[in-house]
């Protein structure tokens, strides 16, 4: 059941109206009933294994918090199960490839794996809340005792395919309170879903159109081309997943529940270390808290903090699919924050430099620059194959301008007028990039919370006209939805 | 310290009774009523549309015509590929399928025969038995009524695991755009998905005209970056682009995606699509096969009820597609239209004859090649000439 289709549209107001009319002790067993049927809409048969692995994380959360001498043993089962599901069903395909071809040149066959797997959707997500919990109760964290609060925690429906990544410390306590219906929640979580609905609907799906012509076939286009077809990427998924955690947070909001942000406007970010705090902010702050901090996080000698940082990038980038593609892109995130760190390291001593960066010419700078950096990373990550990536990359560079002199810097995208969205890419880039600008300057006002009634309103009428007509037949799905 | 994964008596709670969603959703219910009640006096053409598919480019043709012609021709690729090839291939000259909607060949064929008349083609890639009857029902009315329709059929217009349900093609979206579908639309529409969301268009009169929305929007935007001195040519997109473009708008046909050549020997190749009809005819489905039936029986029910006459064409296939079809799908399907061209007093004339069609004449399991096609509108010009000829109930062979 996607977010932008008549089932969700149907499926949402059934059970927020529901929730409110029942007494709330039957509240979390609703919700239960509404996040197991919206996962079984895909495949019913995977309800099993979220039921498993709920049950299985709950009662060795419990063992791990009462037990006193095998703490450890029920974290490494806890940890050891986890992982090896996550395994089996991401990434054993790339594993059997992988040895396939490292042991091929020495004569062996590797065999292949003899029937399919398909990857139960949003494992990577409560896979990771499964550890979370543990790890924490491990640290001496409560454990969640009611089942079926612990239950939901993994499964909440808006937050169940992909994420936020939730923490059971700020998430169980809010549907074990009491909470009474409210207007303003109601309201914030209905223009959120418009907003999220708005992001993706308008902006990444017909952004999809352009980023699947470049990256299909980069060799039909300049070094100039390619860059334009990275930013119009950066933008889409930016726009999609953000847009599916707008259609999460204000779908949570209808209930009365917060969940997490997962973006502050990333584009913004002045460093790469401060682009992963505002990128995907669930994902990176845990794998902050339960991979680079466990690693040794920056408490060691520098070389060992380097170590940890490309690690925990890579492996983040591996989290994102079982596809070399995506462990280049951790691998190139992980090098871009250890190249910063040293540039901080090597330039402390330059006083008027740091004075110039600190600066708003120099902010702006760091900007453009983390932005074109952030944008080869998602040639990485975007491009179906590392062949297809390097292609992109050699013509970026321009590594073919020695052979083809001018012609490499030429524009030929301005020769396609059809699909509309080809011309019109021209005038909408800009137009997100400035955005973005000018959201950071709303929010640092709190413009948004201070507006009056009525430009809300005609901002939910706006929103609602453009989604109800403007919503295509068929939506590609959520970006985050393979992870 | 409290545990705060216990449950708590805190509430969450708030005062505000005012609701500025309920008021948007209050004005846009008012917007929607606004819009029905002056839909008629919005400088809106409703044939218009973003999307130029295959039946766009027809009707567009179809209302450029100054009086109705005298035989209509419908069918699915198969008489299109037929209509093509046939006049490409005899007057050696390239058809381009957005434009080319009459066969000249035929024509010529019946001049020589004393017969002087003029055609129209509404033969779409993928035509449906529905999706004929809609095209007849809703446009060869009145003034544009032919004297005759010749409609080439074959099983997969009836059985084809590809469709969703009669509504969910390009030509029923199409036509019920621009002509009343309303006592069809509920039994075209399937699934229950389908229902609930016929149900949201016609409670939201914004939602049901969006398409019109969507393409004022592409022109105010043509304008636009016109204005801006970008040249809106839509020939210029590469062939690779429009192979996207076709993946995400499989409707969308540009003026020049598809030119029939001459019939070359030496180019000729066979390709073989058996894995595709293999998909689209197993498993057989009884639902879909006789609820296309019905709509040839209401086609010819239609044809009848205002004097024009009806003849089925039993487009010629290869065996190796025949023998691909579900267990005695060929036999039933024969006997149910024979027993509406029965019921009916239609004609038929079957063409489906390996001795008289070899493989040679085929481009693919089902689609004539150039050759092909000039032979397939030498046969049926002979057949549709002599009135004798055409094999009635009684005495076909089908």
């Amino acid at each position: 059941m996607l977010f932008n289709s008549i089932q969700y549209a149907i499926f949402l107001p059934i059970v927020v109206a529901l929730f409110w009319v029942i007494p709330q002790r039957f509240r979390v067993y609703l919700l239960l009933a509404a996040s197991y049927i919206f996962y079984m809409s895909w495949r019913p048969i995977y309800i099993f294994l979220i039921i498993g692995l709920t049950l299985f994380n709950y009662f060795l959360g419990l063992a791990i918090a009462n037990s006193e001498t095998r703490k450890k043993l029920w974290l490494t089962i806890s940890v050891v199960g986890n992982l090896a599901t996550l395994a089996f069903y991401k990434y054993a395909f790339f594993l059997d490839d992988t040895i396939a071809s490292a042991v091929k040149p020495f004569g062996i066959i590797f065999p292949k794996i003899p029937f399919d797997i398909i990857l139960p959707l949003g494992i990577s997500f409560f896979v990771f809340e499964f550890i979370h919990y543990v790890v924490d109760v491990y640290r001496g964290g409560q454990p969640v005792k009611s089942f079926p609060g612990f239950a939901l925690f993994a499964s909440f429906f808006p937050t169940q395919i992909a994420g936020p990544i939730k923490r059971y410390q700020d998430f169980v306590p809010q549907f074990l309170a009491v909470p009474k219906f409210c207007m303003s929640h109601f309201d914030d979580g209905i223009a959120l879903i418009l907003l999220g609905l708005f992001k993706k609907v308008l902006i990444a799906d017909n952004l999809t159109f352009f980023v699947q012509g470049g990256f299909a076939h980069p060799k039909l286009f300049t070094g100039v081309d390619l860059w334009i077809f990275a930013y119009a990427f950066a933008f889409q998924i930016y726009f999609d997943f953000s847009g599916y955690t707008d259609v999460a947070r204000g779908s949570a909001a209808l209930f009365g529940y917060k969940v997490p942000i997962n973006f502050n406007l990333p584009y913004l970010a002045n460093n790469i270390a401060n682009f992963w705090h505002r990128w995907h902010i669930s994902l990176s702050t845990w794998l902050r808290d339960y991979l680079y901090i466990p690693l040794g996080g920056s408490r060691c000698g520098r070389w060992l903090n380097y170590r940890n940082l490309f690690l925990t990038m890579a492996l983040g980038g591996l989290w994102h699919g079982a596809a070399m593609h995506f462990l280049l892109w951790g691998v190139f995130h992980g090098v871009a924050l250890v190249v910063h760190k040293e540039f901080q390291r090597l330039t402390e001593g330059f006083k008027a430099f740091t004075a110039f960066l600190a600066g708003k010419p120099g902010n702006v700078l760091s900007m453009l620059f983390t932005f074109h950096v952030v944008c080869i990373g998602w040639v990485l990550f975007r491009a179906e194959t590392t062949e297809i990536a390097m292609t992109m990359l050699q013509k970026m560079f321009f590594f073919e301008a020695a052979t083809q002199g001018a012609q490499a810097f030429a524009l030929t995208l301005t020769a396609i007028n059809y699909p509309l969205i080809y011309p019109s890419i021209f005038l909408l880039l800009p137009i997100l990039a400035v955005t973005h600008i000018v959201m950071g300057y709303l929010n640092k006002t709190q413009w948004v919370a201070k507006t009056p009634i009525p430009l809300k309103v005609a901002y939910c009428v706006v929103m609602m006209f453009l989604v109800l007509v403007f919503s295509p037949d068929k939506s590609p799905r959520f970006i985050y939805f393979q992870f | 310290m409290t545990n705060p994964t216990e449950p708590n008596k805190k509430t969450v709670s708030g005062t505000k009774v005012l609701s500025y969603v309920v008021i948007a959703i209050a004005l846009l219910a008012l917007l929607d009523v606004g819009a029905r009640l002056t839909w008629n006096y919005w400088p809106i053409d409703h044939y218009n549309s973003p999307n130029r598919s295959w039946v766009w480019w027809a009707i567009k043709d179809f209302r450029g015509q100054k009086q109705a012609p005298d035989v209509v021709l419908m069918g699915s690729s198969l008489m299109m590929n037929a209509l093509h090839g046939g006049d490409s291939t005899h007057y050696n000259r390239p058809e381009n399928a957005a434009f080319h909607h009459r066969s000249y060949y035929f024509e010529e064929l019946m001049k020589k025969k004393d017969q002087d008349i003029r055609t129209f083609a509404f033969a779409i890639g993928g035509q449906m038995a529905s999706d004929a009857y809609v095209i007849s029902s809703r446009l060869l009315t009145g003034d544009m009524k032919p004297k005759t329709i010749v409609y080439g059929i074959a099983p997969r217009d009836f059985m084809d695991n590809t469709l969703a349900s009669p509504a969910s093609t390009e030509t029923f979206r199409y036509v019920g755009r621009i002509k009343d579908l309303s006592d069809e639309e509920w039994d075209a529409r399937k699934g229950f998905w389908e229902r609930v969301e016929h149900v949201l268009t016609k409670a939201s009169f914004l939602y049901q005209k969006r398409l019109d929305f969507v393409y004022l929007q592409n022109e105010g935007m043509k304008q636009l970056l016109s204005s801006l001195g970008i040249k809106m040519d839509l020939n210029h997109a590469p062939f690779e682009l429009r192979g996207i473009a076709l993946v995400q708008l499989p409707e969308d046909t540009g003026p020049s995606d598809l030119c029939f050549t001459p019939y070359d020997k030496k180019q000729a190749k066979y390709a073989d699509n058996l894995d595709q009809y293999r998909y689209r005819y197993l498993p057989f489905k009884p639902k879909v096969y006789y609820t296309q039936l019905s709509y040839l029986e209401k086609l010819m029910k239609f044809a009848k009820d205002n004097g024009i006459e009806m003849v089925l064409v039993n487009m010629p296939i290869t065996k190796d597609n025949m023998d691909i079809m579900p267990a005695n799908f060929y036999n039933i399907y024969k006997k149910d239209v024979l027993a509406l061209v029965g019921k009916y007093n239609a004609q038929i004339i079957d063409l489906n004859n390996q001795k008289r069609f070899p493989k040679e004449y085929f481009e693919d399991s089902v689609h004539l090649n150039g050759l092909g096609a000039v032979n397939f509108f030498e046969v049926l010009a002979d057949k549709f000439s002599s009135k004798s000829a055409i094999a009635h109930t009684k005495n076909t062979n089908i």
